[in-house]
């Protein structure tokens, strides 16, 4: 018990400090911090699908891109529809091309496949994006104007980077609760027989497929609103954002900060974070330090930082070591 | 115009083979330890930066060549040793997500000290003198060196095809592949076996590096590049079969020179194309897995 | 007691420095260094093209030291990483804005260059940008806050062009290879339209470009095409793609002798290729950024000092070229600040319009209506060499970007 109010504790601090952000960082960190939010939101959208679901995608980039393009156009042309409604309706063609997708490929393919399909398409999205002039083809959408929402009786001017980073940090909270809702929800348990065992989950009545192709769809519509908010912060938006790295990002975060864990991807996020920031002046070693750390995490710590703690708690109370294994290969 | 269709159609013999000498290796890792070893590419790469520092731009003599690709294969080959050792004896029974993402992060480290010791710049080795000049076929000049890659691969087709299929240590490695356990049982020692096996298919993978040296220009971009090529061949042509890897690399690389005539106005979309309309029609590839081919 | 032992062993140490610099030392930095943020791509595939980049922009600011500094006070350059991405150059320019720098120079990529553009206004800083060849920089996207010191696009594939044009008058049958992208397809544009204006019979049906033909943007086997172009009758050929691409061309081109077949062959990277091909090079034309082995660039005192500077700095005697790009958007910002006699964003900017300042290749002039330099741009014939680095340059074209420039149309879209 009061453990449990510690770690609540320690969160609420951790938002505080967080919201408290834009009056005592710097403009560089309080970038920084932006994007972090939105890689956290990202790699949630990714454990979504693995930690819960048992699915791995391998280019998950391609709902990021598709939310943040969208966004980006949407802004950029000043097709005038009110912010959170591109928000909502980026969300809903993630979903949408996750569900095309999911009922093509899903029901075919998994495992492997499905990691090389996910890179496959997102390949392709990368190669439909370099010929779409609209889309600003290699140079990506530029100078993305930040929006400003007319709630009517008041307006919210985000032009600013401390407005639009509060906003961010609510609307990342926000869908973090919304998640946590759903993976504890009745949904959210059904996830996670299935991926414990498909074949005892179908046994007792579960449409295995539809839950799995539902998953897709959450997973895909929360990367793609990642994508969707990352566009106003950064201004630009470009075929980076389809590359094989982001894809690889969420996964990094994830691991880093623990699996099994609903908080993890955000953990790992903030991890990673700290890590780039630390290491920002080694110019050239990113690759051995990124590749290092992941590689570093899956030997030692496959249950991340997390999972570290859960060990070393574990240890203390109980007196003996707990070191978890690797989850064992499903049959 | 008929003549540059038979040669795109050539051309794409000698490329397919070429991915094939990088499918091998991957296909023969995934038949014995059902991994998909993303590192592989990267690993190819090693092989050719080490072949290059021995022989330089020039290459003495076919010799001096062949000999850089064997000592590349000696030197990838020990450090697939290291890398069964330190990492995938570790990773052996654990869920293939965790094996994919560490031979991801593994490539990611690989490529990383690449640049650090080799540099980023890009460099070109030329094939040696015997393999140099173009050959004069029917009017239209071929490169020596493609008529190399050609033998090139179907030599290692052959050798491999013919160690797994007819040699009692071939046969040993296609039981481990097939059931583990129930070889484990029956008294082979499937932990030194499925070392060795590791070991050769880096070793393969090293090998294909130094061969495949003069066949475009060195930057630190090429392990990528044949990884995806040859990912794809394994896919198509079915996990864990050598044969299928095979067939699936020529056919990729037919289909993607062809399409440079065939479809010049979209470089670089056809090979997604086939793999996806694949994936779609045969989702366990051309020789659906069973075990080791 | 230790106040004066200290003073004493201050006082050594100086005369020390002094002594073994040599060379009289001016008495700077009263007031504090003006700050010059050097935002460059430190990482990703284009390191070789960025990093002598940033070393030509740290050189200038160090021969302005010399010389006395600006405004009184000693230049500091401040590098960062942009990661070649959009997100990296807005966190590298918001986190040198956040200590108080408002003069950059970078954007070593169109990226980087169209990322931190938007955010000028706002910061009140100047930029200047050094690598970054999208013609959206100076058209569509255009903002005050920017200048680009270099030649654009347009001026790059199109000088080459008109110098190709002007070198082999006799070549009547061209072929562009260029990547399918919109860079690729617009350099094949620009290159047909510009070397029809320059050839003698550029009016007539006798000059034969024919349609680009496209590659893939990391396809590493061009056989098929080099096949065809060995049938094709095809006198020239220009490959228009960066990097990796263009070395495998050269490579595969030379195993079937397409060189020999061809009367010339031009491509748009320069002594990359050169270096990368070292013993298999053979003949061809490619663009020069700083030709300071050949007149009239050699006896240019300016360039002169700067390769002094580069092989004092960094013990390599054959300088990238690219390293002069650098030197020359460095030099702009600081002559702009030294006129305006102010660090102020509105001042720089209004004495950076219409600026005119030498540089290691000539004279260089910041065009008022479209931030975008003009000077000239050439074109080297590099040959095979016996010695190291198994390259030299045999001649060099030179075209004076005021015929090639576009009309400045800032805010709106280049039309070829």
């Amino acid at each position: 018990m009061i453990a449990r109010a510690a770690a609540m504790g320690a969160g609420a601090a951790v938002v505080g400090a967080a919201f408290a952000l834009p009056w005592w960082a710097n403009p560089g960190m309080l970038f920084l911090a932006g994007l972090t939010l939105i890689q956290a939101l990202f790699a949630l959208s990714w454990n979504l699908l693995f930690g819960y679901a048992g699915l791995a995608s391998f280019g998950h980039a391609g709902f990021f891109a598709i939310g943040a393009y969208f966004t980006g156009a949407c802004l950029k042309y000043k097709l005038g529809i009110p912010f959170p409604f591109v928000l909502a309706l980026a969300g809903l063609s993630g979903a949408a091309v996750a569900w095309l997708i999911g009922i093509v490929a899903l029901r075919r393919l998994a495992g492997i496949f499905l990691a090389v399909l996910t890179v496959a398409l997102s390949e392709v999205l990368r190669l439909i994006i370099g010929y779409t002039k609209f889309l600003g083809r290699e140079d990506g959408l530029n100078d993305i104007p930040r929006p400003i929402i007319d709630l009517g009786l008041l307006t919210l001017d985000l032009t600013s980077s401390e407005a639009y980073f509060v906003f961010l940090l609510a609307a990342c909270s926000l869908l973090t609760a919304m998640m946590w809702w759903l993976v504890h929800s009745r949904f959210g348990r059904t996830f996670q027989t299935i991926r414990q065992d498909a074949e005892r989950a179908a046994f007792i009545g579960t449409n295995v497929s539809a839950y799995r192709i539902a998953a897709f769809m959450i997973s895909g519509a929360l990367a793609a609103i990642a994508g969707g908010l990352f566009a106003p912060w950064t201004r630009i938006v470009t075929t980076d954002e389809v590359h094989w790295l982001m894809s690889i990002q969420p996964m990094l975060n994830t691991l880093l900060g623990g699996v099994g864990s609903f908080w993890g991807p955000i953990v790992g996020a903030m991890a990673f974070a700290a890590i780039n920031y630390g290491t920002r002046t080694f110019v050239g070693l990113a690759e051995v330090i990124v590749g290092g750390i992941l590689l570093l995490v899956i030997l030692v710590a496959p249950h991340g930082l997390l999972g570290l703690v859960a060990a070393l708690r574990a240890r203390m109370v109980r007196g003996h070591p707990a070191a978890a294994p690797l989850p064992e290969r499903q049959r | 115009m008929l003549s540059e269709w038979l040669f795109s159609v050539y051309s794409g013999i000698a490329s397919g083979l070429a991915v094939f000498l990088v499918a091998a290796g991957l296909s023969w890792v995934f038949g014995i330890l059902k991994i998909l070893n993303m590192a592989h590419g990267n690993f190819f790469m090693v092989g050719t930066y080490v072949a290059y520092s021995v022989v330089g731009q020039r290459p003495e003599s076919l010799a001096a060549f062949m000999g850089a690709s064997l000592l590349a294969a000696a030197v990838v080959g020990l450090l697939g040793f290291i890398t069964d050792k330190v990492m995938l004896r570790r990773l052996r029974g654990a869920d293939y997500h965790y094996v994919l993402m560490g031979t991801f992060a593994l490539a990611m480290l690989v490529e990383g000290v690449v640049k650090l010791i080799w540099g980023v710049d890009l460099t070109t080795v030329n094939p040696p003198p015997l393999l140099d000049a173009p050959v004069d076929i029917g009017g239209v000049m071929v490169p020596r060196f493609t008529l190399f890659a050609i033998g090139a691969g179907l030599a290692v087709f052959a050798a491999l095809d013919f160690a797994l299929n007819r040699t009692w240590a071939g046969k040993l490695m296609q039981a481990v592949a097939a059931d583990p356990w129930m070889a484990g049982m029956m008294g082979i020692n499937v932990p030194m076996l499925l070392a060795v096996s590791v070991t050769a298919s880096f070793a393969l993978a090293g090998f294909a590096g130094g061969l495949l040296l003069p066949f475009q220009s060195l930057s630190p971009d090429i392990g990528n590049s044949y990884l995806l090529l040859a990912f794809f061949a394994v896919i198509i042509g079915g996990l864990g079969n050598i044969r299928g890897a095979f067939l699936a690399s020529v056919l990729l690389g037919v289909v993607q020179q062809v399409s440079t005539i065939a479809v010049p106005n979209f470089p670089g979309l056809t090979v997604y194309v086939a793999l996806a309309v694949f994936l779609i029609w045969w989702p366990n590839g051309i020789f659906p897995p069973a075990g080791l081919k | 007691m230790g106040l004066s032992r200290r003073k004493l062993l201050q006082g050594a140490a100086a005369a020390a420095g002094v002594g073994i610099a040599g060379a009289p030392r001016l008495l700077l930095a009263q007031g504090e260094p003006i700050r010059i943020g050097l935002m460059f791509s430190l990482s990703g595939p284009y390191v070789p093209a960025s990093e002598p980049n940033m070393k030509g922009a740290q050189l200038a600011i160090a021969a302005y030291n010399r010389r006395g500094g600006l405004l009184g006070r000693k230049i500091e350059g401040v590098p960062r990483d942009d990661k070649f991405s959009g997100a990296g150059a807005v966190a590298a320019t918001r986190d040198l804005a956040g200590m108080g720098i408002n003069l950059f120079v970078g954007g070593s990529s169109s990226t980087a260059a169209l990322a931190t553009m938007p955010l000028l206004k706002e910061l009140k800083a100047v930029f200047t940008i050094a690598g970054a060849a999208a013609m959206s920089i100076t058209h569509e996207s255009f903002t005050r806050n920017a200048f680009r010191v270099q030649a654009n696009a347009n001026m790059q594939y199109g000088g080459l062009g008109r110098a190709m044009a002007i070198q082999f008058p006799n070549i009547l049958k061209w072929q562009v290879v260029a990547p399918d992208s919109a860079f690729g397809r617009d350099a094949a544009r620009t290159f047909a339209a510009n070397m029809r204006l320059a050839h003698p019979k550029g009016a007539s049906k006798e000059l034969e470009i024919r349609d680009p033909m496209l590659v893939g943007a990391s396809q590493s086997d061009f056989r098929p095409q080099i096949n065809q172009l060995m049938n094709s009758g095809v006198e020239g050929v220009f490959f228009a793609a960066v990097g990796a691409p263009t070395v495998s061309f050269f490579q595969q081109a030379r195993s079937v002798g397409l060189e020999k077949k061809l009367k010339a062959i031009c491509e748009g990277q320069g002594d990359v290729t050169a270096k990368a091909l070292g013993r298999d090079m053979f003949t061809y034309w490619g663009p020069t950024f700083w030709p300071y082995q050949i007149e009239p660039t050699k006896s240019n005192k300016l360039s002169q000092e700067f390769y002094k500077d580069w092989v004092d700095a960094y013990k390599d005697s054959s300088p990238p070229t690219v390293g002069c790009i650098g030197y020359r958007a460095a030099t702009a910002i600081l002559e702009g600040v030294k006129r305006a006699k102010s660090t102020d964003a509105e001042a720089v900017i209004a004495a950076m319009e219409g600026l005119q300042f030498d540089s290691p290749t000539g004279p260089v002039r910041l065009r008022k209506e479209d931030h975008q330099s003009i000077g000239t741009v050439f074109f080297a014939q590099y040959a095979p060499s016996s010695t190291e680095p198994f390259y030299e340059i045999k001649s060099v074209k030179a075209i004076d970007e005021n015929t090639v420039v576009e009309r400045p149309t800032p805010g709106s879209e280049y039309v070829i």
